[in-house]
């Protein structure tokens, strides 16, 4: 249909004669994961189109999750039927870049970067966010969107147990606070789904917020085997037996949380617009950030996904960029943060002439932005094999929540199981 | 004698009604919520699961949504085109078939009726993946075509097909013949009223599981134009920015309810019994 | 003259090209569709692929080999007949009870069967999420109820002992309208003048009837149900993907599940090959067992 289109287009063109250039209209065929995240792909393709009518914006079906997405693409470059855009998963994009590149698939963003001018990239991001798109020492991918984990409680359960959200600062004091609250009776303390999750971005966070680390530099050696990986798997063991912590899968901790029976949640801050929405008025609820380890240096994994540029011919790249321009944009930023809960990429969608008003009257929003200096890249293993180790570890680190692993017994096995795994498929 | 006779039969009856209720009742009870949930907003669902609704806005709302936060209607239409076009060519292909192996001698009669049987212990995810490489590489992905083309062969509806025929007597269709009636005459006019009932139970099922399959139109659809209605509700629920119940409750009873309707139709022809065993 | 009777083994018209040709589209089909993409997996089971690479080696029985000694699969092999275990005799037994009870009251005997049927045509996408809060380990309405009654909750889908036999349970509320209606059809289909001969040799109460007439002639309905269901219950895939994914730790892993996990999580697709193959043997020897077992029992 393209085609058909193109062709017309250029026959009426040339025929015109002297009537000066019909605009051709270039199509770009985007692919994004998350159904869900319609809610503000549609919005920004209208923006976007009013802006540039010369470029038509047609989103593909979208993917059920960065995973299925991944495979997506990866079957996609097998037949050459590739999208021009694509918002890859932070933690593929490593190897998404690796195995594209071999094939000529995707283009780097270098040169689109310079020709902006020497003090655009500063001027629109940080640093930290800029990096988040790059790997192999080149920028192949802007920053689309961005979450971080952080803590979501009920504020009439924790009243009636004496805490507040200072208390949940540390590990200690969630643990605590959730031990009072399932004594009580009327609730359950907290939910952490960190093994039923999809992806390992929840087991990442715990890792990085002990200053921990998941992978060497070089990609060579798993790096969570250490005194602070301990330190952290030695959490998951209190989970149930101190917290008594429910066995739930995520939709299920979720909708606990909603119904206001659970006194804490820790989950992706892109969440916060919905939890909104599903408590109503329910109850009060409030975020705190992500529990800390003093002045270890902890980190934590961002969340989300870039946009890279797999468009083949130079007319469609060079439309491409517009559009990932306005996307990651201030006013990109501004329609995605409003629109769900991510935090904006984009320096100026904090500042006055966006939502600083926004931010100050929504202090649950809030809360992942103040977290940023903690971020770090979302750590994705070598040569697709993240799934299956991903499916090996939740098992064990179920069997440390619930008892049946010990601890440093549970560390060796995930060391051990990962090392083999993402060494294997090299 | 007569009338505890009679008693005891209204007794019955009455044991077996309350019985069909009861079970009826637990039966539907995901339902119940289903519909629940679509009459309430979305605060209300998990505090009060069982209690009445308060006003008509959040069914407006729900619905609304279900309909315009995606092309419901498209995805509906998709559906709808997919899995008749399909049906009526499993059909196409399998009387025919049955038909000869219920009534024909020739070479490969029994090979085929083996494969066949083999046939029905195959699930699609098996000959999924050479299909889809098959479908790819000649460019016929994203099409109505991929979504019909690997289901037109039914061993299921042949088998089922071929008991049915081989009960209807041999003299009807050689004194048809002699009278110079064509085989598909034959089909047409007296097998095809003959296996109503099995073409009215093989419909139900054929339909009812390609109009809920997600997982063959999620790898091979790509672009929002071709998706169908399993698809449609992805929109709804992931695990990325949370769930709207109210909505994906009011996408779900939508879409069950075209396979129900044909359900109803198809239920006159049911009664007339499925000989599964060849005898009358 | 050809002597046209009517018996089982009628007299055929003679072998000729009819026969063929009617079947024809059929045989195409099921080469191209089923029989063709059996062998292919059958040969890729030999090598090592892997999507996305663009070469692959032949590897011989090596995806075998790994197959026995992989506690994943041996496990899936399990979980899928406890599944079965569960499930045929819940939804065979089901089915026959409600069909019998429907067509003894015989008025709102459509209404019944709508009723029963409803489950069969629910899509997973949606289901799930009923079904995770309704069996919620802590708010749902079902442990209320338990809870109620004096019992400990359960975590159904999330505690490693339960979760299988839920999933059971479910598939047996989907399955249960499918034999359902099966059932009823076969009733449908028997004479009256079986029955009233018996009532005359004092056959009368209903479980004596069910014994020794209806259960007995409903022999051939049986087999088929039983097979067709047992079939459905070996593939049993939507319900794992939708409310589990597996877990808790592996415990809800059915055989067509790991298959799809090692072909298109995994993108090791050789060996997604290989446990496909002992899936197609497994089920084609459980069918054949079942029906060869029936046949000495089921009379015409």
């Amino acid at each position: 249909m393209r085609k058909l289109a193109h062709s017309v287009a250029a026959v009426s063109l040339f025929l015109s004669g002297s009537v000066p250039a019909i605009a051709v209209v270039t199509t770009l065929n985007i692919q994004y994961a998350w159904p869900s995240q319609k809610s503000f792909h549609e919005p920004l393709a209208e923006a976007f189109m009013k802006e540039h009518p010369e470029i038509k914006i047609n989103y593909l079906s979208p993917a059920a999750s960065y995973t299925d997405g991944q495979q997506r693409i990866l079957r996609g470059a097998m037949t050459g039927n590739l999208p021009d855009i694509w918002y890859s998963g932070y933690n593929y994009l490593p190897e998404l870049v690796q195995i594209l590149k071999a094939r000529h698939a995707i283009t780097p963003l270098t040169d689109f970067i310079e020709k902006e001018g020497p003090s655009w990239s500063t001027d629109n991001y940080s640093a930290s966010m800029l990096a988040l798109g790059q790997t192999g020492g080149a920028q192949w991918a802007m920053p689309f969107t961005a979450s971080t984990a952080i803590v979501y409680y009920n504020k009439e359960i924790l009243a009636s147990v004496g805490a507040d959200g200072s208390t949940l600062k540390t590990w200690d004091g969630v643990i605590q606070v959730a031990e009072k609250i399932y004594n009580k009776g009327n609730a359950d303390g907290l939910g952490y789904p960190v093994s039923e999750a999809e992806d390992d971005w929840l087991w990442q966070a715990l890792v990085m917020s002990y200053g921990g680390h998941i992978i060497n530099p070089a990609r060579t050696q798993v790096a969570f085997g250490d005194q602070k990986g301990a330190e952290a798997v030695t959490i998951l063991s209190r989970l149930v037996m101190e917290a008594h912590m429910p066995a739930l899968n995520e939709d299920q901790v979720v909708q606990q949380f909603v119904a206001g029976k659970l006194g804490v949640y820790i989950g992706s801050s892109s969440e916060v617009r919905s939890m909104d929405q599903n408590i109503g008025g329910k109850f009060h609820f409030a975020t705190a950030p992500y529990p800390q380890v003093a002045e270890n240096h902890g980190g934590l994994p961002v969340g989300g996904s870039a946009a890279v540029i797999l468009a083949s011919n130079s007319a469609k790249r060079k439309a491409a960029w517009e559009f990932i321009k306005f996307v990651t944009g201030p006013e990109g930023q501004k329609i995605i943060a409003l629109k769900s809960g991510y935090m904006p990429t984009n320096i100026k969608t904090t500042g006055p002439q966006y939502l600083a008003d926004f931010y100050n009257k929504n202090p649950n929003w809030m809360t992942s932005i103040n977290q940023w200096p903690l971020a770090q890249a979302w750590v994705g293993y070598p040569a697709g094999s993240g799934p299956r180790i991903w499916a090996e570890q939740k098992n064990i680190l179920s069997g440390i929540i619930r008892g049946e692993i010990a601890p440093d017994s549970g560390l060796k096995q995930l060391v051990n199981i990962t090392q083999k795994l993402a060494l294997l498929s090299k | 004698m007569k009338s505890t006779f009679a008693l005891s039969k209204v007794v019955s009856r009455s044991v077996s009604h309350s019985t069909l209720l009861f079970m009826g009742l637990i039966f539907l009870t995901p339902f119940i919520w289903m519909v629940l949930v679509v009459l309430k907003s979305p605060d209300q669902i998990f505090s009060n699961p069982f209690g009445l609704p308060t006003g008509l806005k959040s069914v407006k709302d729900n619905i609304h949504t279900a309909f315009t936060a995606v092309p419901m209607t498209r995805f509906l239409m998709n559906g709808a085109l997919v899995v008749s076009i399909l049906l009526i060519l499993q059909l196409t292909v399998a009387i025919p078939a049955a038909y000869a192996l219920a009534k024909f001698e020739f070479t490969g009669r029994r090979m085929f009726m083996m494969a066949v049987v083999a046939g029905l212990c195959i699930p699609i995810q098996i000959p999924m993946l050479p299909v889809y490489i098959g479908l790819a590489y000649s460019g016929m992905l994203d099409s109505y075509f991929s979504l019909i083309f690997p289901f037109i062969i039914s061993p299921f509806a042949i088998f089922m097909l071929r008991q049915q025929i081989k009960s209807f007597p041999d003299e009807i269709i050689q004194a048809a013949r002699l009278d110079g009636l064509s085989e598909s005459g034959i089909i047409l006019w007296l097998i095809l009223p003959e296996v109503r009932p099995v073409i009215a139970a093989f419909s139900v099922f054929s339909v009812t599981a390609h109009w809920n399959d997600l997982y063959w139109p999620l790898i091979t659809v790509s672009s929002q134009t071709m998706a169908t209605p399993p698809l449609g509700m992805l929109y709804f629920r992931d695990g990325d920015m949370g769930t709207n119940y109210g909505a994906l409750m009011a996408g779900a009873i939508i879409t069950v309810l075209p396979v129900m309707f044909l359900f109803l139709i198809a239920q006159r022809n049911f009664v007339k019994g499925i000989s599964v065993s060849g005898h009358k | 003259m050809r002597i046209i009777n009517n018996t089982r083994f009628s007299v055929r018209p003679h072998p000729g090209p009819r026969g063929l040709i009617l079947a024809a589209p059929a045989i195409f089909l099921l080469g191209c569709l089923l029989i063709a993409p059996v062998i292919i997996v059958l040969s890729m089971s030999l090598t090592d692929y892997n999507l996305g690479s663009i070469n692959f080696t032949f590897i011989g029985l090596n995806n075998y080999k790994q197959l026995l000694d992989d506690p994943h699969a041996t496990h899936a092999l399990l979980n899928t007949f406890i599944y079965i275990l569960i499930v045929v005799p819940a939804a065979f037994i089901t089915g026959l009870f409600l069909a019998v009870r429907i067509q003894a009251v015989f008025h709102l005997r459509r209404f019944y069967e709508i009723i029963f049927f409803l489950p069969a045509t629910s899509t997973f996408v949606s289901m799930a999420l009923v079904w995770q809060y309704l069996l919620h380990g802590r708010i749902g309405p079902v442990n209320e109820l338990i809870v109620q009654l004096g019992f400990q909750r359960i975590d159904f889908l999330t505690d490693p002992a339960y979760a299988l036999p839920t999933l059971a349970v479910i598939g047996a509320w989907q399955l249960t309208g499918q034999t359902t209606v099966l059932f009823l059809a076969g009733l449908a289909s028997l004479p009256d003048e079986i029955y009233q001969a018996a009532s005359l040799d004092g056959v009368e109460s209903g479980i004596d009837r069910f014994c020794k007439i209806t259960f007995p002639m409903l022999g051939p309905t049986s087999l088929f149900v039983l097979v067709t269901t047992t079939v459905t219950a070996f593939q049993v895939f939507d319900s794992v993907a939708a409310l589990t994914k597996g877990g808790p730790g592996g415990a809800t892993e059915t055989l067509l599940y790991r298959i799809y996990l090692e072909a298109y999580q995994f993108t090791n697709m050789g060996y997604a090959c290989a446990l496909s193959v002992v899936f197609l043997c497994l089920i084609a020897a459980l069918s054949v067992l079942q029906i060869v077992t029936a046949e000495k029992k089921v009379h015409y």
